[in-house]
């Protein structure tokens, strides 16, 4: 089986700053991999990479989705071949309602694709199921995009999005940040319902609280740009006792899991 | 020569300087300083373009020639600065009565019509009102030259006074670092026309309070900014029959910040009420500057208050965040406000916004604080002061800022009656 | 299926903006559609103005004494006259004597009777443009639309007059209703806007060809929209056309208007007057998709566009609603105005400007309050792109008399890119103690970060600026007739194409 996601030695940062130096990672279909690290280790950074925001060079390495090197792709030629990133800051679109927003990625995708458009009532069917499940009201629909949401409603929008454009590989960045324990949860049921044999799962995160909801197949800990060690689930576990301070450098808090910060 | 310091009063002649400059001149020649030739010039061309008129977009809401026979000469009581221990330059009549000494400022004889180097007109600012800068470097007869080295430790106030016709040119400079407050006190009762040109070197921070309590006055600021300068004025005008206060504000360099604050608190009836007119031109030549404005009128009687205020945005001055707030609390039938806040914006990633509302005393507020047992003339100036703290708040100076409390209170009794607060 | 339908419909009306990109999308490449010429016979007078020119307009038009009388005063006032020059824009000087003040199809000058008896090629000119000058049976739940079609200086026809007719609504060329309802015209002619307003409403007043006229009965709500379709079609030529919208008292209309005009490198004068008088309880709602040629993106060619709109609310409690998409023309000047003269009358100005590479628009309303409890709104969203210029200009009066008036202000303006230029420059007059007036600006910019959230969602560059600008006009496109706002979102899309890298 080959590889869904296969980053060899990449190198990448904003000009005349590395930020990952060397970050070599592979995903499987079906996995659930879940990236811890300190602030500024360049985890972010990796999901910008990945999902092509402007910005960031490339100075060497390669990232290939699917057989397809995404460095050669626009951003939405990357959401198009199937990679979603949820992001840390959803943005706000004053004026676009959240169901137009939807609609307009769901066929901009599926044109993409050589698929049919999704006509309108069956659209409304699938977005009002869809958003249903994660526990979401009407209204939210209806609502401008992310105008005057709540930080838990914009991350819950944010899985919304990702169960209806059903990627093959999602990126979360920071998804647990602004979050309370019961948006947390919710939150997590979402991306727990999305898990299939089909899709992968990159979970990135500083706190090991929200894996107690999403659980890792395999747990990485990013630090100075690369991945310094992986293992398994119980390496998040451990990170939780000892914190980051060997990877960091000792400066750095615990990562123990307690409420996570805005 | 030095005339800068108390002389033998020169009349300087009953003609209405402004409807009939030529003659005016004539009468002052042999006492003004400084190259002749030049202020002829100067006056040629400014009568060749003659006082502006409504026609003159700058000048629409302002109709200069009839505001300058408007009015009554009515007597003003000095504003006390004695609690600041402020140095003083004080021009009565147009006569300086003792040069302001303070460590690190110098202060030069005054030599005459100073031709400002440094016009600001440019392609973004339409028909600026040089007329009235010509006309006062024709026939300025005095001002103050000042040079701030470092930082000024007692406010400067400048105070006019008297009721002839005076012409005053003013040059502020601010060494890179200075810092400085200068309170511009009016209270002269005749017709005056004021030009201050304003530099701020590096990093310089100069905080201007303004007061205006009488009089006709005509007043142009032009004020350059360079790299981290901070500029701020805070005005208030508490009567005069014309009060024309322009302010052409230039930020060239990254991090200037401009802050320009107004208050009126505008009575009288017909002829005898005020006009007061604030006009800005805030242009942002620079990346990574900013400007705030805000101008809070309180209008009863016949009064009128206006307020033009035009952001600029050059080409390549990104990340410019400038902002404009008017408000307008109309006490009576018979008052009137006129605002035209404007943008101009040559840049894409910018911040600018303006705003405006005009209304009259909050009836709703008014009943809520009456229904907390507050008699009616009470609420209604705890409203109107309230309403001007909005502009007061930006004096950071704890002794000034009591005094021009104090100011805005007096005239707030004056204008509503002394209620028991 | 109802319930599915009733979905549907909710979201309709809840979005708007629901079906932009899939639009924008089926337009792909396309760039200014209403770019051909008609080759039809014309009928057009030497170049120049003067009286002869007058005469023999009105002449061509058999009008009445009093009407030449009243052009040739608009004529003399005008030579007086000097072009405004406060506006911000910038073109060559226009010489008046080297214009085209009469150009007319010949087989229009036997005055065809009816639609049938029109040129086809004229008729398919409209078919071309998407405009229906056949009275179909229309599909169940779609409006019907009257149209009054005009090519240059005259009126080509006029459809569904006899279903209006039963109303008592007449909807005519101004050239017959100046021959079959001379009372009206002459009454309300001028009557909002005087001959000698401005420069080009002189010009106007004088060398006018044609327009719609529109007389809605008292009480009577008019059954359709009605619209008027403007083509400047010959080269060279100037169009002066004349609107005059009366509705009486208790009456209602919706009207739309519509331009287009060949792709041509000189540039063309296209000089209107638009007067609207609603008497007591009357309202009119005015819409515009404005769509001359706007030139090419070097700027060469495209009409100047020196347009006077006013509406009158003369009796108490008119209302008068400006909605505007102004997306056309090299030049824009434009201020459909309200004058709030009876009591409790309300004013509303909507309007999208969009500019992109060198054109430049200067437009916004004014709103004068003169009667008592008046109440006017403004929206405008301005969109400036390549190296355009965008301003709004705009006046808010209230005079002394006018007590309890109400305004509120909203004008946006949006950069993409850093060559263009967005100006606002707003008049706020209150000459009354009891006035509340509330304005608000902002300029802002599409942020980088926006437009890759939107990619990473799918989207390619100009879908996304497509789905941004039309959520940023939401306020606007919302308040057009359904028809007018598919049309208008298409626009959006189209007009800004280029404008991202």
């Amino acid at each position: 089986m080959s590889a869904l996601l296969e980053i060899k030695q990449l190198h990448a940062g904003i000009p005349d700053k590395p930020i990952l130096n060397g970050l070599s990672l592979s995903i499987n279909p079906g996995e659930v991999h879940a990236i811890m690290g300190p602030n500024g280790s360049g985890k972010s950074t990796l999901s910008y990479v990945l999902s092509g925001k402007s910005g960031y060079e490339i100075n060497g390495g390669s990232m290939l989705f699917d057989g397809q090197e995404l460095a050669e792709m626009t951003p939405e030629a990357r959401a198009i071949a199937g990679l979603f990133l949820a992001f840390q800051y959803p943005l706000e679109i004053p004026g676009v309602t959240n169901m137009t927003f939807l609609k307009t990625s769901l066929n901009a995708i599926r044109r993409g694709r050589g698929e049919d458009e999704m006509d309108a009532a069956s659209f409304l069917r699938l977005a009002r199921a869809k958003s249903k499940a994660l526990g979401m009201d009407d209204d939210m629909l209806r609502r401008q995009l992310n105008v005057g949401f709540s930080g838990g409603e914009k991350k819950r929008n944010e899985i919304l999005q990702m169960a209806m454009l059903e990627p093959k590989l999602a990126i979360l960045d920071e998804t647990d940040s602004g979050l309370d324990i019961d948006a947390l949860k919710t939150v997590a049921e979402g991306v727990n319902a999305l898990r299939s044999p089909e899709r992968g799962m990159l979970v990135i995160t500083h706190y090991q609280r929200l894996l107690d909801f999403i659980k890792p197949d395999v747990v990485h800990v990013m630090a100075k740009g690369q991945i310094v060690k992986s293992g398994g689930p119980e390496l998040a576990l451990e990170l939780e006792k000892s914190g980051y301070a060997e990877y960091s450098g000792g400066t750095e808090a615990p990562a123990g899991g307690r409420e996570a910060h805005a | 020569m030095r005339n800068i310091v108390a002389a033998p009063r020169p009349p300087l002649g009953d003609a209405k300087p402004m409807l009939d400059a030529q003659t005016h001149f004539e009468q002052i020649r042999d006492r003004l300083p400084g190259d002749l030739q030049a202020r002829a010039a100067h006056l040629a061309a400014a009568e060749a373009v003659g006082l502006p008129t409504r026609r003159v977009e700058s000048w629409h809401y302002t109709d200069l020639a009839r505001l300058l026979k408007s009015g009554q000469a009515t007597p003003v009581q000095a504003v006390d600065f004695s609690s600041v221990d402020a140095v003083l330059a004080h021009f009565e009549d147009g006569v300086l009565q003792a040069p302001p000494q303070a460590e690190g400022l110098e202060i030069a004889p005054f030599a005459g019509a100073i031709s400002s180097a440094e016009a600001p007109s440019s392609a973004y600012v339409m028909a600026p009102a040089h007329v009235m800068a010509d006309y006062n470097q024709a026939l300025a007869q005095n001002g103050l030259l000042a040079e701030i080295s470092g930082p000024l430790a007692p406010p400067l106030v400048v105070r006019t006074s008297g009721a002839e016709n005076v012409h005053l040119a003013h040059h502020i400079h601010l060494a890179a670092g200075a810092k400085a407050v200068l309170v511009d006190d009016h209270m002269a009762t005749g017709y005056a026309n004021v030009v201050w040109d304003i530099t701020l070197g590096e990093g310089a921070e100069l905080t201007v309070l303004r007061s205006q309590q009488a009089g006709h006055q005509v007043g142009l600021s032009r004020v350059s900014l360079a790299a981290g300068a901070r500029y701020k004025s805070v005005a208030m005008v508490s009567g005069g029959a014309l009060a024309r206060h322009e302010a052409h504000v230039t930020l060239k360099a990254a991090q200037a910040h401009a802050e320009l604050h107004s208050a009126v608190l505008g009575h009288g009836l017909s002829k005898a009420s005020t006009h007061a007119d604030f006009t800005y031109t805030i242009e942002h030549q620079a990346a990574d500057t900013s400007s705030n404005t805000s101008a809070y009128n309180v209008l009863d009687g016949h009064a009128r208050g206006v307020f033009q205020g035009k952001i600029i945005v050059r080409p390549d001055a990104q990340r410019v965040d400038a902002q404009m707030q008017t408000r307008a609390m109309m006490l009576s039938e018979g008052a009137e406000m006129d605002a035209k806040p404007e943008l101009e914006i040559y840049a894409d990633d910018v911040v600018c916004a303006h705003g405006s509302a005009i209304g009259e005393l909050d009836r709703d507020a008014l009943f809520f604080l009456r229904s907390r047992g507050l008699d009616e003339a009470t609420a209604r100036h705890l409203l109107v002061a309230a309403f001007l703290e909005q502009v007061t708040s930006h004096i950071d100076e704890t002794g000034l800022s009591e005094i021009m409390r104090g100011l805005v209170d007096t005239k707030i009794n004056a204008l509503l009656g002394n209620p028991s607060i | 299926m109802s319930e599915a339908k009733a979905i549907i419909e909710s979201e309709a009306k809840a979005s708007i903006d629901k079906d932009t990109v899939e639009q924008v999308a089926q337009f792909g490449g396309e760039h200014y559609k209403y770019g051909f010429t008609t080759d039809v016979d014309m009928d057009r007078v030497e170049n120049g103005l003067s009286e002869d020119i007058i005469r023999f307009i009105s002449a061509k038009k058999d009008e009445p004494q009093w009407l030449l009388d009243w052009r040739l005063d608009a004529y003399e006032r005008w030579l007086t006259m000097e072009e405004p020059e406060w506006a911000h824009v910038d073109y060559p000087k226009i010489d008046y004597q080297d214009l085209c003040y009469y150009a007319a199809p010949k087989s229009m000058e036997d005055g065809p009777k009816s639609l049938d008896e029109v040129d086809p090629e004229l008729l398919k000119t409209y078919e071309k443009l998407g405009i229906p000058l056949i009275e179909q049976e229309m599909l169940a739940g779609v409006r019907k639309v009257a149209v009054d079609a005009v090519f240059d200086s005259v009126s080509v026809g006029t459809t569904f007059r006899d279903e209006l007719a039963k109303e008592g609504v007449i909807f005519c060329s101004f050239s017959e209703a100046v021959k079959e309802h001379p009372d009206l015209v002459q009454k309300y002619l001028g009557s909002v806007v005087p001959k000698s307003d401005n420069y080009f409403t002189a010009l106007n007043s004088a060398v006018f060809s044609d327009g719609s006229f529109v007389y809605i009965p008292p009480g009577v709500r008019c059954p359709m929209e009605l619209s008027t379709y403007f083509r400047i079609n010959e080269a060279n030529t100037g169009q002066f056309e004349r609107t005059l919208v009366i509705a009486d008292k208790g009456s209602y209309v919706s009207y739309l208007e519509g331009c287009t005009a060949p792709m041509r490198d000189e540039n063309q004068l296209h000089a209107a007057v638009v007067e609207l008088v609603a008497l007591e309880d009357a309202e009119i709602k005015y819409s515009t998709v404005q769509n001359w040629y706007p030139g090419d993106a070097d700027g060469k060619g495209g009409i100047y566009n020196f347009v006077t709109k006013r509406g009158d609310c003369r009796e108490d409690r008119a209302r008068i609603s400006w909605t505007q998409v102004e997306t056309g023309s090299a030049v824009t000047w434009k201020y459909p105005s309200c004058i709030l003269r009876g009591d409790g009358s309300s004013g509303e100005f909507y309007s999208i400007a969009i500019s992109n590479n060198l054109q430049q628009v200067d437009s916004g309303t004014k709103m004068i309050h003169l009667g008592k409890n008046t109440s006017s709104k403004i929206i405008s969203k301005g969109i400036s792109a390549g190296r355009s210029s965008n301003c709004y200009r705009g006046q808010v009066s209230v005079h002394p008399k006018a007590a309890d008036a109400r305004n509120f202000t909203q004008c946006d303006s949006l950069l993409i890119g850093d060559k263009c230029a967005a100006h606002t420059v707003p008049y706020i007059e209150a000459k009354n103690l009891s006035a509340v007036l509330e304005h608000e600006a902002t300029t802002s910019k599409i942020s980088d970060d926006q437009l890759f959230f939107c990619q990473q969602r799918g989207l390619d560059a100009e879908e996304a600026v497509a789905l941004i600008v039309n959520g940023f006009c939401r306020d606007v496109l919302q308040n057009l007739p359904m028809e007018f706002a598919v049309e208008a979102q298409k626009l959006v899309g189209i007009s800004l194409e280029g404008s991202v890298g």
